[in-house]
């Protein structure tokens, strides 16, 4: 079985907390390679090593990874206060 | 600056030249032992020696390659583990299909070429060759990591 392709926001998040990859990979308890891999979306992480990942940067696993291409995290929170601003 | 083994184009080529390194100094061992040609093989033998230490230090030691394929599965982490089970997957099919072509000259060398073979027509596997092989099945699973992944120099 072919497996979905998943997108992520690790390196936008990496950079925006100012973390090298290889104090994140120490903290996610990887490789630093794997840390590459994962922000060029050329490896997809096991939910193990999603949760971690999601637990270090205290956000929720859907807020991090995607089956679909993510869009700019400065987009969505338009779109949400666009959305609250209609309600 | 990026090392020479950094570079996957220059990995492959090393790996190239490595195998090819291995092939010549079997044959010059196995010319020797079995006297095809005076001369040469001393040549061979020593051309052979050479590049072999050369790129096995640059393709498998430097990029700690040789280290990497030989290490225990609790000391790699998941994206390590999978690259290690396709590179073994890959490395069985290969030593496989070697293994058997190497049966099939062997059995026609016997058949058709005695001349080329030992004093008494005998060809046997014999220890250049079992020593061949058994290198083979430990660099197979790395020169394939050193072949088709991007990223392999190591930070152990």
């Amino acid at each position: 079985m072919e497996s979905r392709k998943l997108y992520n926001r690790i390196g936008v998040l990496r950079r925006e907390r100012g973390i090298s990859r290889k104090d994140l990979a120490e903290e996610i308890g990887v490789n630093f390679q794997t840390v590459g891999y994962l922000e060029r979306e050329e490896y997809s992480p096991s939910l193990d090593l999603a949760l971690r990942i999601s637990e270090f940067f205290g956000l929720p696993v859907e807020m991090i990874f995607s089956t679909e291409p993510m869009q700019p995290l400065s987009r969505e929170v338009l779109d949400l206060r666009r959305s609250k601003g209609n309600e | 600056m990026m090392s020479w083994p950094a570079f996957q184009s220059n990995r492959r080529m090393g790996v190239v030249l490595n195998y090819f390194s291995l092939v010549l100094l079997a044959l010059s061992i196995m010319a020797i032992e079995y006297r095809w040609v005076a001369g040469w093989p001393v040549a061979g033998l020593i051309i052979g020696l050479v590049l072999f230490v050369l790129t096995f230090v640059q393709v498998y030691g430097r990029t700690g390659l040789w280290k990497f394929v030989h290490m225990s599965l609790d000391q790699l982490d998941e994206r390590e583990v999978q690259v290690i089970h396709h590179s073994l997957r890959v490395a069985y099919t290969f030593f496989t299909v070697l293994a058997l072509l190497y049966i099939l000259i062997l059995t026609l060398g016997i058949q058709f070429f005695s001349g080329l073979t030992d004093p008494d027509g005998d060809f046997s596997l014999g220890s250049v060759m079992l020593a061949a092989f058994i290198y083979l099945s430990h660099i197979l699973p790395a020169s394939i990591i050193a072949w088709s992944e991007r990223n392999v120099v190591r930070d152990n």
